[in-house]
């Protein structure tokens, strides 16, 4: 945890220097208050850091005097190619959290020929990684200065056209940024030129075009992000269309993202995307409004098991409110729910949709099932708390239904003496995760509620070296029905030993 | 510099460290003294920073590079178990200068890497301090110690 209260960086300065006058990362709850910042390439960079405030700040590119110096000096001139105000990153480490809040701040000296790329604010997109695909360094500027023959863009957002972030935009609370000539009554937004953050602004009226930069000022408009996270295993195909309720012609359809885990030999890296915290996550940027969201694939309205709605910080007034999105939840045949775990024979050929708990790496081996046939195992062994499940359709969860869970489990042993396991809690349990509330976590993928507790009891005596049935009858309460995602799996209790699960089912019993 | 991490309720005021030079040899694995020398380096946020300056470090000026627990030989003290540099607030940080350093001026990051002091391999920088009024305390209840160059 870091500190509650800010940390207060007083009147410092910092110039000359080669990289940042201030580089904060992973960093939260910091204050720069006053001081000036010249001659770095960077007058101040923010990674992977949140909450940072910038107050009465003075920054200035390249100021005459550095100039001269090295001149009297024959010197080599620095940071001629990149001379940045500001550097900010793609995210914070908390979804919920703003990433900056820049105000009273001063910049001088960044003149469009004092480097190949002047900015005054620029954002690294941190090479290939994608994390989440969404932009979550939310930052707000108020009561910026520029002075004259400073480059007039604020930002360089042409990287947003090639990248894989959505919701790429800044607010300028006070509008001090807009354009000259134009007028702003309340806060406005500089938004990324691609179509996911333009769809629901009024680009005819508000927004002026920056085609060099890749932006769009919009004034009087602010936007707040809503995040939906779904089964990662259930999304192949699917896209989220939002349709403004008030002028349905207006609508979006959103593609999803997944941050796919890259080994260094640039394969994917299957053990860390099979984690059950990996969700495929959709971002809207939206004004406020009235609007209706659902999730398709082609025309047909579908439901990616599961929906875990995150609304970002509200940054300005008149941003989107949380209930003023509706999502549209189809109806499920009841003959749907009466068996909640797919592909439980492991018969199908594929590993879908099966994830990994705490994230250890799955595989479908041949042979090694309860009749000779297909078993699911898992790859690292190493962790008691891991283990193996599924996400279950949220639609079937009615208060009062009873589903009867039945997995038959196996670890693999040397010779049929091994005595794996004689207490009653020590070996494989069925546990449910689920997930009631994602506002206030710690990023997506992190459960709010500790594991509910193992629904079976184990086993009688010890753990047989073959085969072992592990069960449980559930009975759905409110928890279980409101859950917004619910994860059933069995944890493997043991280290050090394969895990097989083969013939998982859950089925309901009766109303 | 403040080594371990336990070391808390120090004023550091008006001193100058200048032309901090990175180690040509690291003593013990993981150590960044080679590749990150600091000027100034902080692995306790409480303690008081007012008017200094770092210039001309081949690294960094000034280096916040917090632990969550505080290091040995100082973690061998009663005081300072359950102490979490990480999670203690920043004491006065005002008026500090940096400038012309290789990296950054300011640099306050969570580096899992383990550091030495390298003010304490004297052949391998030279500082210039001037001490003015400056208490260094690193054990609390230790005399006055006065950084020697």
């Amino acid at each position: 945890m870091f500190p509650p209260s800010l940390g207060v960086f007083e009147n410092i300065r910092s110039y000359k220097n080669r990289q940042d006058g201030v580089f904060l990362r992973s960093s939260e709850n910091i204050m720069l208050k006053g001081g000036v910042f010249a001659d770095n390439q960077n007058q101040m960079n923010f990674e992977i850091s949140q909450n940072i405030v910038v107050d009465g700040s003075k920054m200035i590119g390249r100021t005459q005097r550095f100039g001269e110096i090295v001149e009297a000096q024959n010197g080599v001139l620095a940071h001629t190619e990149d001379l940045v105000g500001v550097q900010l990153h793609v995210r914070t480490a908390d979804l919920l959290e703003i990433g900056s809040t820049i105000k009273n701040v001063e910049f001088q000296g960044f003149h469009q020929d004092s480097a190949t790329r002047t900015r005054l604010f620029d954002v690294d997109i941190e090479g290939t990684r994608t994390w989440d695909g969404i932009f979550t360094f939310w930052s707000t500027l108020e009561n910026i200065v520029v002075d004259a023959l400073s480059v007039t863009n604020p930002f360089d957002l042409k990287w947003t056209s090639t990248s894989k972030y959505a919701g790429v935009y800044f607010v300028d609370y006070d509008s001090s940024l807009k354009p000259l000539g134009t007028s702003a009554r309340t806060s406005s937004t500089i938004i990324a030129d691609v179509d996911d953050v333009k769809a629901f602004c009024n680009l005819d009226d508000l927004c002026h075009r920056n085609i060099v930069q890749g932006y769009w000022y919009c004034r009087n408009t602010c936007l707040r992000t809503v995040i939906f996270a779904v089964d990662p295993t259930n999304a192949e195909g699917v896209e989220l269309e939002i349709v403004d309720t008030t002028d349905p012609s207006r609508s979006f359809s959103y593609t999803g993202a997944f941050a796919s885990e890259i080994l260094d030999d640039g394969t994917l890296d299957e053990i860390a995307n099979t984690d059950w915290n990996k969700y495929v996550s959709f971002a809207a940027a939206l004004p406020v409004g009235s609007y209706r969201a659902r999730f398709k694939r082609g025309t047909q309205t579908v439901w990616p098991t599961f929906v875990e709605t995150i609304w970002g910080p509200a940054l300005c007034e008149d941003g989107a409110a949380p209930d003023s999105v509706m999502l549209v939840e189809p109806n499920v045949r009841a003959s749907s729910c009466d068996e909640l775990i797919r592909n439980g024979k492991m018969e199908d050929g594929t590993l879908l949709p099966w994830l990994h708990a705490m994230g250890g790496g799955l595989s479908l081996e041949a042979s090694e099932g309860r009749s000779k046939s297909m078993a699911l195992a898992d790859m690292d062994q190493s962790l008691a708390r891991s283990g193996m499940g599924q996400y279950v359709d949220t639609r079937c969860l009615s208060v009062g239904s009873v589903y009867e869970i039945r997995v038959w489990v196996r670890m693999e042993h040397s010779s049929g003496l091994d005595v794996l396991c004689r207490v009653a809690d020590c070996g494989p349990k069925l546990k449910v995760r689920t997930v009631s509330d994602r506002n206030g976590l710690f990023g997506i993928g992190t459960p709010l509620e500790p594991d509910k507790g193992p629904l079976s009891t184990q086993f009688d005596g010890p753990l047989q070296p073959d085969w072992n049935l592990l069960s449980a009858r559930v009975t759905v309460d409110e928890e279980l029905s409101n859950a917004l995602s619910v994860f059933i799996y069995v944890e493997r209790g043991i280290t050090g030993k394969r895990l097989f699960i083969d013939d998982f089912t859950m089925t309901r019993v009766e109303d | 510099m403040t080594e371990d991490g336990g070391e808390m309720d120090n004023r550091f005021e008006r001193n100058l460290g200048a032309l901090t030079r990175a180690a040509s040899k690291i003593v013990r694995p993981g150590e960044t003294d080679g590749s990150s020398p600091s000027t100034f380096w902080i692995s306790n946020p409480r303690n008081e920073f007012i008017g200094n300056v770092a210039a001309g470090s081949e690294g960094n000026g000034f280096w916040f590079e917090l632990q969550t627990s505080v290091k040995s030989p100082s973690s061998s003290f009663k005081w300072a178990e359950g102490v979490n540099p990480r999670e203690l607030e920043l004491s006065i940080f005002r008026d500090n200068v940096a400038h012309s350093n290789w990296r950054s001026g300011f640099r306050k990051s969570i580096e899992l890497l383990y550091s030495i002091n390298q003010f304490f391999h004297k052949e391998l920088f030279l500082l210039i301090l001037f001490l003015s009024s400056t208490r260094y305390l690193p054990y609390g209840n230790v005399p006055t110690i006065a950084w020697s160059v």
